[in-house]
């Protein structure tokens, strides 16, 4: 008995003790960003891997009224997106998973198919199309493709998710004289709240991180998201660029929320992603 | 606990969205200038800081003077080519737009911008003979081009910044500071080559020191910037206007303009880049410059400068990088002496109209004195552009320090020889230095348009190259072969069949 | 076949009408959004157009492929080649190092949640932001963090994104921060194993290894296949992880990824080559993952299927 209770506390041991060594490795570069950025100049120029003297001058140098400024236009991009990606991809993927109508299925593979373009054969000529619709230099690039189906992924793990809820009850409400409309908004949509706030938190941190769509359709400055503020600031710039305390100060800012979201929603995030990898 | 903190992080997040407020310039709308009868010109202008503070300023003096003309700002994102691009494919150029004399000729060879020669002719207020004619050189696309296609704004040529609060500190053989010199007044009346070769050393020698000794060195001196990782010069030579003139006073070009030969031009022969003499000049570059140690052997792809970070003592570039000096909160005193070279670069910015605009014509537009014809979105960019070469607009610009007049007429006067201080030396940014030719940079555009960008990317690659010391031998009085050179030859030629390649497409 | 009442087929039209409203966003999305760019990409393909020019160029019908395949290929197939390698690099090395971790993972201990949010953490990091990361932490100068740290360890420094070199191998192993994302799915899928399988080995005296080769694995298999496709999909089409760099221009090249090479056509205003060059990539991803998912017969779907 001894023993057995000995092999297994060694075993914890050692299982705590890798566990620990690999922490530190996978928390280091969040770390040392976030210790850059309270460093001043001349320990960046020392490359010191901790603060000397800690302040807060390159957090006041970085976030300045622009920084803001992005911030707000990011957040209200994504609150947007939340919004339209739920919306559609849910009414769609209620399409592919309880109605059954003729071309579902074709229509479905062409939707996951999507999912094997590049998107780099798109944008080029998708910047006409733009263009022609007066868009842009305007956030509806950014906001009006989330409302036209949310994306083939987004679809596909509703659908999963949308499936394994039971047929019969929709069954007994279309007799009782349902609507499609009210199945989807009354039986449907309640099932399925864990996969919809899923949707719309990564739909959200997706917007947070975007980087691409405003690289290629905006160049006001006053509409930027953070991340094109940032790139522009920090990577691609033809002036001279800021020190490495400042830049890790504005990227531990914009790291931040997506932290704090992840860790409050933890559960419900690591769920989603897997509902339509284990069942499909 | 996790309720708490996502409760809180959405109502930090409204309230970040609700309370902050829009810290670009409010644009005007377009719609209400007209209804008040105005007409609306659109200036396509860069994202950066300056220029845009630049065009606020002119927005404000130009609106003053002209009452019925609107200047709207048409920002251009970070990186010029892709902005101007979008332009070109959505046929959306403003009236007006920012561009430079190595920058313009993908779009004026095209005939996207308008001919200003056919404007100053028609019109008896104005000729060209005020600006300095390298800069009139530069608007040209290529060299039998003979179209005026910008309105030349500054004269930027390259000079080299001091940072004298360093230099106060480094002391020469004979202990004084200065390296040696006492003054950077006496430094100045010593200016050439061998006297910033010699500074270079002083500087490389002391920070050298205080790096193998670093708790010996006083505060003062590491505010100075006096310590590990600072170069002696930031020769910017990832940039064309620094490293041509250096490459040029060793004897050597990348691009040979004298072997291009109309329709028989064997542009393998223009891109000189590999020329016995151009790899000569490399050597004398490394072995001058890089070996010593005097510049930093790595640079990132995109500008990260050195000097604004008090990491050099010197800088090689024109005088709108002052701003980026002012911008970073610089502790340290900057002052200015030519560049040391026997030749530099000078190059300018200004604006174009491109051709679109003469099609569009406001509701409110005037006629045309003596005809009935309406006056066209042109017609009226024509006007701004007229302001920003008059006295009044360059006073305007000179007064935010950031350029140099293009007028010869205010060589010695205006606003701009007041910025910062009187007392600076400013003449370092015109004045003639006895025996330095000046060259006007803009010789890639005589390559065709799809293969301009790769190759001066590629030529600012190999610059990158030649800095090295991995990419040399130990012995540089060897003859310049490929066999003695093998590795800086191999790269060299890697680049040149990269850039060959593209040429040979784009013909 | 009897004609149905006019009523039922109208009513059956309706029917039909009603359900595909439901799925009328992606329609129009996909054709919107996708099916046309597609289309006038491989317009553009065939023409020789410039972005600097307004208009649809000259037809100049396969030149552009004969120019790839051409005076272009030494250019493009080291490009191709490189975003190859590090696909087969990069790829199995994910799935492995993600999986091993997964296992290490999967079994509920107490704190175990929190070691998961960790390792997932460099996941969450914005694609400006790691760019700005590690083009500081792994930069070749010797005061980038990863210098210091081997200086302390009395190693020599290291070149690591600023020499072409190391920077493809930088890339590689910095990307290995990122396997928190399959980990994740890895561990669900191990979880959703039934106990009462492991129950039974160990009544039959399993040891760990005949439980991982005997269960675990062929249980993961349809994640195997997931992981897979999105890996190859996504490894060849690499792009963000680069242009965020601010490295040496000879890391930057050594990190030409087909994509890169597509963007700088696009940027040195050859608008007609980049879409060439995008197809050739869209063949190439349609091409190897039909591949996958035709050999895909070694993946397990459980009896019901």
């Amino acid at each position: 008995m001894k023993t057995v209770r000995s092999v297994k506390i060694a075993e914890y041991v050692v299982r705590y003790a890798v566990l620990a060594l690999f922490a530190v490795l996978f928390l280091f570069p969040v770390v040392e960003m976030v210790l850059k950025s309270f460093m001043s100049d001349l320990d960046i120029r020392f490359g010191e891997l901790f603060p000397t003297s800690w302040g807060l001058a390159s957090y006041a140098e970085a976030i300045d009224a622009k920084y803001w400024w992005w911030m707000r236009n990011t957040i209200i991009i994504g609150v947007i997106n939340m919004v339209g990606i739920t919306l559609s991809s849910s009414l769609c993927a209620f399409g592919f998973a309880k109605l059954r109508f003729k071309g579902r299925e074709t229509l479905f593979f062409l939707v996951l198919a999507t999912l094997m373009l590049p998107s780099i054969c798109m944008q080029i000529p998708l910047y006409k199309i733009y263009y022609g619709m007066n868009w842009t230099n305007t956030w509806l690039p950014l906001t009006v493709p989330g409302f036209c189906g949310g994306g083939a992924l987004n679809i596909f793990l509703m659908r999963q998710y949308m499936k394994g809820t039971p047929d019969s009850i929709c069954e007994a409400a279309k007799v009782d004289g349902a609507n499609k409309l009210g199945i989807y908004l009354v039986i449907v949509l309640p099932m399925c709240v864990p996969i919809l706030g899923y949707v719309a938190l990564t739909s959200f941190l997706g917007c947070w991180n975007d980087f691409m769509t405003p690289l290629l359709y905006i160049n006001r400055e006053s509409i930027y998201n953070l991340s094109l503020g940032l790139y522009y600031r920090y990577v691609n710039n033809a002036g001279s660029i800021p020190p490495a305390n400042v830049q890790m100060a504005a990227a531990t800012v914009m790291l931040l929320p997506c932290i704090v979201l992840f860790f409050c929603f933890q559960k419900m995030l690591i769920n989603g992603v897997t509902v339509g990898a284990v069942k499909g | 606990m996790k309720k708490f903190l996502a409760a809180l992080l959405a109502l930090l997040m409204c309230l970040s969205a609700v309370a902050c407020t829009n810290p670009f310039e409010e644009e005007e709308d377009p719609e209400q200038a007209e209804a008040a009868g105005k007409v609306v010109i659109k200036v396509g202008v860069l994202g950066t800081t300056t220029e845009q503070d630049i065009f606020s300023r002119y927005k404000r003096s130009f609106e003053a003077k002209y009452p019925n003309i609107s200047l709207q700002l048409d920002p251009i994102p970070g990186d010029y080519a892709t902005g101007m691009n979008n332009y070109v494919i959505n046929e959306s150029f403003p009236d007006v737009v920012f561009t430079t004399g190595d920058q313009h000729a993908a779009y004026s060879s095209q005939g996207h911008f308008v001919d200003l020669r056919a404007y100053a002719a028609a019109d008896d207020t104005f000729t060209f003979d005020d600006i300095y004619p390298e800069l009139i050189q530069t608007t040209h696309y290529n060299t039998e081009d003979e179209g005026i296609w910008f309105m030349p704004r500054d004269y930027n040529k390259v000079i080299t910044f001091v940072n004298k609060t360093m230099l106060s500190l480094v002391p020469g053989d004979n202990g004084k500071m200065f390296a040696g010199y006492g003054s950077f007044e006496e430094l100045q009346a010593n200016w050439d080559l061998e006297t910033f070769y010699e500074v270079c050393a002083a500087v490389t020698k002391k920070v050298a020191e205080n790096t193998q000794n670093p708790a010996g060195v006083s505060q003062e001196e590491k505010l100075a910037g006096l310590i590990k990782n600072t170069y002696a010069v930031d020769a910017r030579y990832n940039w064309a206007p620094a490293y041509s003139p250096i490459l040029k006073h060793y004897g050597g070009t990348m691009i040979d303009t004298s072997a291009l030969n109309g329709a028989n031009t064997d542009y393998s022969k223009v891109l000189s880049v590999d020329a016995t003499r151009t790899m000569e000049a490399y050597r004398s570059f490394y072995q001058n410059l890089a070996r010593p140690g005097y510049v930093k052997q790595s640079l990132t792809s995109s500008g990260v400068s050195l000097f604004p970070n008090s990491q050099a003592a010197f800088w090689f570039t024109t005088r709108p990088s002052w701003g980026e000096v002012i911008s970073n909160n610089a502790t340290f005193e900057v002052d200015f002496l030519p560049f040391p070279y026997d030749y530099t670069g000078v190059g300018c910015s200004g604006y174009a109209i491109p051709k679109l605009a003469e099609s569009r014509i406001s509701d409110n537009a005037e006629t045309k004195p003596g005809t009935s014809e309406k006056m066209s979105n042109a017609d009226y960019a024509w006007l701004f552009l007229k302001y920003v070469a008059s006295e009044e607009g360059q006073n305007e610009f000179g007064s935010i320090g950031m350029g140099v007049p293009s007028r010869i007429s205010l060589r010695n006067s205006g606003t701009w020889t007041e910025y910062g201080s009187a007392e600076l030396n400013h003449r370092a940014f015109i004045e003639e230095v006895p025996g330095q030719t000046i060259l006007s940079v803009n010789d890639i555009y005589c390559f065709p348009a799809t293969a301009q960008k790769t190759v001066s990317d590629n030529c600012i690659s190999i610059m990158t190259y030649v800095v090295k010391d991995g990419f040399w031998p130990d012995d540089l009085t060897l003859a310049m072969n490929s066999g003695n050179y093998a590795a800086i030859y191999g790269k060299v030629n890697e680049y040149k069949a990269t850039m060959m390649t593209r040429i040979n497409a784009s013909l | 076949m009897e004609k149905l009442p006019e009523k039922r087929r109208r009513k059956a039209v309706l029917d039909w009408l009603s359900s595909f409203a439901f799925v009328l966003p992606v329609v129009i999305g996909i054709a919107v959004f996708t099916i046309v760019p597609m289309v006038s990409s491989l317009l553009y393909s065939f023409t020789r157009t410039l972005t600097t020019v307004k208009d649809m160029g000259p037809w100049v019908w396969l030149e552009n492929y004969r120019l790839i395949f051409g005076v272009y290929w030494k250019q493009i197939g080291e490009s191709l080649g490189v975003t190859f390698l590090f696909t087969v690099i990069s790829l199995p090395l994910n799935l492995v190092l993600s999986f091993a971790l997964a296992l290490f993972l999967a079994k509920d201990i107490r704190g175990i949640r929190a070691f998961r949010v960790i390792y997932y953490l460099p996941v969450m990091l914005p694609a400006v932001v790691s760019g700005i990361l590690w083009s500081s932490l792994a930069s070749g100068s010797d005061t980038s963090a990863f210098n210091v740290i081997l200086t302390h360890l009395h190693l020599p420094a290291f070149s690591f994104y600023d020499s072409g070199d190391t920077a493809l191998f930088t890339f590689i192993l910095l990307g290995l921060f990122n396997i928190g994302g399959s980990m994740i799915l890895w561990i669900a899928q191990i979880k959703a194993i039934p106990v009462s399988m492991f129950e039974v080995a160990d009544l039959e005296g399993a040891n760990a290894f005949v439980r991982l080769v005997r269960i675990i694995l062929p249980l993961c298999t349809p994640m195997i296949f997931y992981n897979l496709i999105t890996g190859i999909i996504n490894s060849l089409q690499v792009f963000n992880g680069v242009v965020t760099l601010n490295i040496e221009p000879e890391g930057k090249e050594a990190l030409g990824f087909i994509v890169v090479q597509i963007y700088d056509f696009y940027n040195s205003t050859d608008l007609s080559m980049a879409c060439a060059l995008s197809w050739i990539l869209f063949l190439i991803i349609a091409i190897i993952s039909a591949l996958t998912f035709k050999l895909n017969r070694w993946v397990y779907y459980g009896e019901e299927v």
